[in-house]
This record gives structure tokens, sequence and C-alpha cells, in this order.
């Protein structure tokens, strides 16, 4: 491949994961332009009166308009970050800064002091510390049985006036609903209605096609027969404490695709990895609130030898990432040799879970092609898949130069999210 | 029947409603749930009609830039400064080195949205950046396609303006005999001014008679427009016309009007004058006109100081500085009489290289805002011996009590970077709340390391 992107992590000699960044991968940390330009600006040591790192940390005292330093903090195991400044945004520019001048080879090796020390510990705790598990029981079931029925009472009404009454519906009508469904203690439904109206009110052209889509999904789940994968639907939550508690799977796991969302109010950023030995991808996903940017749970573009634990639900499986004893730069991962064979490997996909619409989907050695609308990636079989038009395709295409190149990413019924690219048979890159 | 019909058939039932498609409530929505299911799990990638393959990029001939230069690049462009990326092109440009091809579609997408940034950013994108342009419209600005709007005499105003200059960049004649038929047939004053505001871009001699024959236009707008553009241009007929009228109204030996500047103005003339406003009118003010309609170099400067009619005469020879070979010294003497503004805008009418010399020259007194704004005229990087001379003026100028201790951002981002870094330890020591200059001048010496150094650029 032409160039690479990420730089890959790295193991340090005190056994801790280190992340490893480039400027631009520390600046897509920022969660807007004006945190990124600020941090940048900030990134320079005469702004820092201590500065240091070691295997686990980096931390730093920052000048700001106080009279007291700012304390920023960096653990590097999974690039979380505390600031004692009072921006809202998260991270903040002294964070994002503070990785910018360890990228820049700023931030000499030292000694931990108590303030990071202190972080780092209660960081540690609250991430291994036994939570009271949640016990839905039998009462919660009998709750969103009840919620169910008033579900399929709002698809009779619905489907009786027909999706074109949709529009014009007030916002108390599809509060009500939701409402009605988060008080019967079943969330997800209630978050699918959500979407639901999100299609109506976005009213892209045949938005119906997607409305009714989502009703069909809608009213599979009032035909729940409390499968995992309805569980996970119908808004039942496991705790990571006890998905940790469970099952194991160890494997060298190849961190390729994510997406981004943003529903307004959390953002969430979700990774899916493919597992060496068990043939299989998995995903992790991370949330933020109040306009933060989510940490992803791992890097981008690296291949992991680690622990996953799998939380309930439908496949790919959704994982916590465990103990990770080794990282380093993705290798090449088995990829179908056309469009129509990764498709067929997403049936057991959808036999698992059928409200899923996000599918891993790569294919060998594909070229671009286009017409006056779209443009498409063509397998070995003459035949093609439309690509979503963005930054992505943008990068793969400046680096390939037209040249054929095995494509990853995500296919969503309509066009595939690409996420990574690797020259045939070479070392992939995470094109995001 | 298919899958995909009968999913089309389900969505058109549900867009009507059981109620008025009498149709099975549950049957309907069940059919919702397995068509989308089975549509989505379905779907067989295709082969449409008229898909053409992209071609294969050329071959990249253009070194492409290294580690040290990519990683400053990454930088300005989280510093989100126009300046400093133009930078970054200039100097990749000179050291023949391209932008990496994972920047390309960051640097394209930038010089869309911030035209400005365009004839910078097409110095850096090679081979490759320049095919990935052809591949989407909001990029072909990269190539030159679409980028000129096509000239729409039935458009509004301000589009044909830009439609007009832009064509005019690539094709001067064309307008011209554009501009040439269409100013006669032009009704509106509006309209056959701004066929003459379109030949300000690559003005040349051969605009002459264009401008000559709107002279004799009815609206002042026209007119003056007209003649503010003949008097950038060297060896007119209305540079003759000035140079007779001096000879034949001032007395050569001390430079002071005779009896004829005192007869009122003969048609002639009356056309060679500014017809908005009162600038060029009486004595003072048609010597003004005569002044900015020849070359400096028409007078003796010694006695065009010594004249009692000196401020006028000066005020047209500083309209007249793009037509002086040597515009200091004229300069210099203009700066007694015009007021600061005036001046800078005549330094702005001169060329970068005059222009920084006559600013150096000019600007010994001058207050820290005046300074400053003369500074922002001047396109960076700055010469080492303009950023010297700069340097002393605003050492010595007085900062504004809203800049104090904080140096002139401009000459931080303009200034030479060896000469920044040499004078650092003063400047540090003149404004020492400097962390942000600190850190650009840092930005920079990065930058010209990154592409100084050889086998890493």
């Amino acid at each position: 491949m032409v160039e690479g992107r990420q730089t890959p992590a790295k193991l340090s000699g005190g056994g801790h994961i280190v992340v490893a960044m480039d400027v631009e991968a520390v600046l897509a940390q920022a969660p807007d332009r004006q945190v990124a330009t600020g941090a940048s600006k900030l990134a320079v040591p005469a702004k820092w009166p201590e500065l240091g790192r070691d295997d686990a940390a980096l931390w730093g005292l920052c000048e700001g308009s106080g009279k007291s330093p700012y304390q920023v903090c960096v653990d590097l195991s999974d690039r979380a970050t505390k600031c004692s400044c009072p921006s809202r945004k998260f991270p903040c520019k002294h964070a994002v800064a503070l990785q910018l001048l360890h990228v820049n080879g700023s931030a000499g090796e030292g000694s931990q002091p108590d303030w990071v020390g202190s972080w780092l510990r209660a960081r540690h705790t609250r991430s291994t510390a036994e939570r009271k598990p949640a016990q839905p029981g039998k009462r919660r079931e009998e709750s969103v049985r009840a919620g169910i029925t008033g579900l399929t009472d709002w698809l009779t009404d619905l489907s009786a006036g027909g999706l074109h009454t949709l529009p014009s519906r007030e916002p108390l009508w599809w509060q009500g609903i939701m409402a009605r469904m988060v008080d019967a203690q079943a969330p997800g439904i209630s978050s699918a209605i959500g979407e639901l109206r999100s299609v109506v009110a976005a009213n892209r052209p045949r938005w119906y096609e997607e409305a009714t889509d989502h009703i069909g999904r809608l009213y599979l789940l009032t035909r729940t027969d409390f499968s995992e994968a309805a569980r996970v639907r119908l808004g039942f939550t496991t705790t990571e404490q006890e998905v940790r508690a469970g099952e194991s799977w160890s494997d060298d796991w190849v961190v390729l695709l994510r997406m981004d969302s943003d529903d307004g109010k959390v953002r969430t950023v979700r990774q899916w990895a493919w597992g060496r030995s068990r043939k299989q991808w998995v995903y992790t996903a991370r949330h933020a609130a109040g306009g933060a940017i989510p940490v992803p749970a791992m890097t981008p573009g690296a291949e992991l030898t680690a622990v996953m634990h799998p939380y309930p639900g439908g496949l790919p499986k959704r994982v916590a990432v465990g103990e990770v004893t080794r990282s380093g730069p993705a290798g090449p991962i088995p990829l179908p040799d056309t469009w129509a064979d990764a498709l067929a490997a997403a049936e057991p996909l959808l036999v698992s879970d059928p409200w899923l619409r996000l599918v891993p989907l790569c294919c060998k050695a594909t070229r671009p092609a286009r017409d006056d609308k779209s443009l498409y990636l063509i397998d070995a079989a003459d035949h093609g898949l439309p690509v979503r038009a963005g930054a992505s395709l943008a990068q793969a295409l400046a680096r390939t130069g037209g040249e054929p190149f095995d494509a990853m990413g995500l296919w969503d019924g309509d066009f595939l999210r690409l996420c990574a690219i690797a020259e045939p048979a070479a070392f992939p890159e995470v094109v995001l | 029947m298919s899958t995909e019909q009968r999913w089309q058939d389900t969505v058109q039932q549900l867009l009507v409603g059981t109620r008025r498609g009498n149709v099975d409530r549950d049957t309907l929505l069940a059919d919702c749930a397995a068509l989308g299911v089975a549509r989505f799990g379905a779907r067989l990638p295709q082969m449409p009609d008229g898909l053409v393959p992209v071609p294969l990029a050329p071959p990249e001939n253009a070194q492409i830039a290294g580690e040290s230069a990519r990683n400053v690049l990454s930088q300005v462009l989280g510093w989100d400064d126009e300046a400093l990326l133009t930078e970054w092109c200039a100097a990749a440009s000179r050291a023949k080195v391209v932008a990496a091809h994972a920047q390309l579609p960051q640097l394209l997408a930038l010089g869309g949205a911030r035209p400005t940034l365009r004839p910078a950013i097409r110095l850096v994108l090679g081979a490759r950046g320049q095919w990935l342009a052809l591949l989407s419209k909001d990029w072909a600005w990269a190539v030159g396609i679409n980028e000129q709007e096509p000239y729409d005499p039935d458009a509004p105003a301000g589009k044909r303006l830009t439609a007009l200059r832009q064509w005019r960049r690539t094709d001067q004649g064309a307008v011209r005999a554009l501009v040439a038929e269409r100013f006669p047939e032009e009704r509106r004053a509006t309209d056959r001014q701004l066929l003459i505001n379109a030949l300000e871009v690559g003005l040349t001699i051969e605009d002459e008679p264009i401008l000559e024959a709107a002279l004799d236009d009815r609206a002042a707008g026209v007119h003056d427009h007209a003649l503010r553009l003949l008097r950038k241009l060297p060896g007119t007929a209305l540079a003759q016309r000035a140079e007779r009228r001096l000879w034949d109204g001032l007395r050569e030996a001390d430079v002071i009007p005779d009896g004829r500047f005192e007869l009122e103005p003969d048609a002639a003339e009356q056309r060679d004058l500014l017809h908005d406003g009162n600038a060029e009118t009486g004595i003072a003010g048609r010597l003004r006109a005569a002044a900015a309609s020849v070359p400096p170099e028409f007078w003796e400067l010694e006695q065009v100081v010594a004249s009692p009619w000196a401020k006028p005469l000066l005020q047209g020879i500083a309209d007249a500085l793009p037509l002086a070979g040597d515009p200091v010294p004229w300069a210099l003497a203009a700066a007694e009489v015009l007021t600061g503004m005036a001046l800078l805008d005549a330094i702005d009418s001169l060329p970068a290289r005059s222009a920084a010399e006559v600013l150096v020259a000019v600007s010994h007194d001058w207050k820290y805002d005046l300074l400053d704004h003369g500074c922002s005229q001047l396109p960076g990087p700055w010469s080492a011996a303009t950023t010297e001379a700069l340097l002393e003026r605003f050492v010595v100028a007085v900062t504004p009590g809203w800049r104090t201790g904080r140096p002139p951002p401009v000459l931080l981002t303009r200034g030479d970077v060896g000469v920044l870094t040499e004078q650092w330890p003063r400047i540090a020591e003149r404004w020492p709340e400097h962390t942000n200059e600190q850190a650009v001048l840092h930005l920079r010496v990065q930058l010209r390391d990154a592409f100084d150094r050889r086998g890493d650029q």
C-alpha cells in the first residue's frame, strides 16, 4: 500500500499496551474544529510548566486563564483523558494538546505525580468494581410484555391509517408512545420508534420504503420469543461486569471496521474486529453524552492478541475487550472472492438477528467503476456494489490511484461504507 | 412474483393503509417484517448499465512529501491558518515536492471550501491529486473544470461580473472582444460599468481603445472607472495629453501653474478629469489629475517638493506610483502630504516587492495600527531585509493597550523565519506574552526544516 495513516500500537516495557498515534489520529479525537485548532496552538512546550510520560500515562500542567495550571493526563492504554479545566467538551483542547506534544516527542520520561497515579488507580478500581447486577427477572419481562401489547395496538392503528399520515403527526404523538415504551422498561422499542420518526422527518426520497422496513422490524418485536437477539433489541442490557465474569474468547483480533453515530444526545462509536481462529466478526460499542466523542475500545488498524467477553445477543457478537497481551499492525484477513460470496456469508448473521441491517462485508481485488449517479466496486465476477461517497472512499482512491484493492466495509442494504482497504494480499489499512 | 415486486406492493399497501386498502392488518405487518428481512438478505450484486471503469491514475513524477513535511502539514491543517498552509504549499513547490496521497482529499476539500487557497493547493496536488480531482465535481476546480462560470448576459450583475473576470484570466482577448461588442449596446449605466470593471483583470495597453471610448460615456461611474484604469497603463494617449497640459500650463523653472490652469478646463481636459465628486476640480484638482496620469519620472522630484503646489502634485504622483521605475523616493515625498490610509492605498497598488520597499521606507514614525495595517497588505513570507526593517519599526512603535506585551502576529506569521529565529531573544524580551506567536514560529521553523532536510522531504 502506498502510505499508512495509523501508527500501530506497541507493547511497552512495563506490560501496558500503548496506543501510539500520529498527529492526524490525535486531532481526530477532538470533538470539534475549535478544540482541534485550540489544541494545535497549545501544543507548545512553553505553555506546559510540567510535562512527562511513562509506560502508562502522559501528564502535564498547562497554563490557563486561572491562577493554577490545569492538571491534564491521558491513560495510554485507551487514550482516556482527564483535565481539571472547566471545559464541557471532551476531550478538551488541553488533553488533545498533551497528546500532540507526545507525538512531537516533547514529553520526556519521568515518574508519575501523585495526582496521575490516583486517577489511574481510581479508573482501574471503577472498571473492576463489582456492580450490583440488574435483576429484571419476571417482573421486567411482564412489564415488557405489557409494553409489547401497547406497541401492537399502536402498529395496528398506524397500519390502518397508512404511512402517508406519519409526516403530519404531532411530536406529542411520537413522544407518547416512546414514553410508554420506556415506562414499560422496553427502551429498545422506544429507540426503534425514535429511528422511525427520524426516517419520516428526514423525508428522503422513498422514505416510505425505509419506514416500511422499520415498521416490519417493530412488528417482529411484537412476535418475540425473548431470544437473546430479541432481548437486546427490546432493551434488556447486560453490564460489562457481568459479561467479563462470563465467557472468554482468546484470539487474534483484527480491528478494521468502524462506524460513528450521533442521535443528538449520545454519540456512539462501534468497531468490528475479525477473529482469526473464531473466523467471525465481533464488535465493540462505546457511548458518550454531552458532545463528547467516545474513546474507541480498540486501536483502529491494529491486530490484538486479546481476550474478548461476548455479550448475549445475535451475530456478530458484541464483546467487551478483556486483557490485551499483544498489539501490532493488522495483517491480511481471509476475504471472499466475490460480492455474491460475501453476501451469502452474511446469511447466518441475519438468521441469528433478523433485525440486523448493518453487516461487515469484504471482497478481494475490487476495481472502482462509476455511472452518472454512484461509484461501484466491481469484483472478479464483474459484479458490483455501490459505495457510499465520502472521506473514506476518497482516501481509498487517493491511496490506490484506481488500482484494484481489497475492500472491507459495512453493508447497509443500499451502500457499502468503506472502512479499510488493502493491496491484494497485503496488510490492510483503515481509511476512515 | 419476485421478492422485490412483493415488497413494492407491500410498501404501497402500507402507504395507503389497511382501512382504505381493504387488507388484513396482521398479514400486511407480517409481510413488512418478512419481506424486509428477505429483501436485505437476498440482495445480490449487480452490473448496472452504463458503468465505466475509473481510469488508472497517471504515474507521479514529482517527489512525494516525506514524513516530516507530511507531519508539519497535518499540524498546519490543525491550526486552520491559511497563511501557514500557503507557506507550506509554496515551500513544497519550491522543493518540487507534492503532498502525500493520503492528504490529498483533505487539501481538495479545503480548496473547495476556500477559493482563496486554490492557487496554493494546486501547486502540491501532483498527478495523483489532479486525477483525484477529476472524480468529483466538487474538486473540479483543481483541474480548471467548471471553475469558470459561463457568461450569461441575462444573469444577475454579480454573477456576470464574476464570470467575466474568471474568463478574463484565461482569455483576455475574448473578453475584450465581448466588451467591445456589448459596451455600445448596453443601455443601463451599471451594465456598461460592469463591462469596464471586467477589464481590470489582466489590464493591458490593448484595452486602451475601449477605455478611451468609455471616457465619452455620459454616466460618471462608467467614465471614472475607465479613467482610473487608463491611468494604470503606461504609454497611453491619456498620458500624452496630460503631459502636454503640464508642459503648457506649468512654468518649467518652479513648477507653478501659469495662466492656462486659471482658465476653465476645455472639453478635452474635462474628459480626462474624474466626474464624480470634487476631487479634480479647481487648479489643485486639475494638477492632481494630470499628475496621476503621467509616470512620476516626468517630474524633477526636487522641483515638485519645492513647489507651492506640491500637495496636489504629490497626491497625483502617489496615484501613479505603479508607473514609476523606482517608487520609493516618490512614495517618501508623497508620505509628507498624504494621510496614512491614502498612503496605504498607494502602497497596495504596487507589486509585492516594491510595496515592501516602500512600506519600509515610509514607515519610520508610524503608529502601531497603521504599521500593522500596512504589514497585513504585504503577502508573506517577507524577505530577510524586509523582516529586519519591519521588526525595528514594531519594536519602537507603542503597542496599543489591548496588545500590550504580545508581539504583532503579522510579523511572526509572515516574517522571514531565519531573521525571527535569530532575533527571538529580542522579540521575547520586547513582548513577554509571546507563547502563541512562539508556537507559530516553532511550526514555521519545522516547516522550513522539513523541506531543507535532504532525503526527508
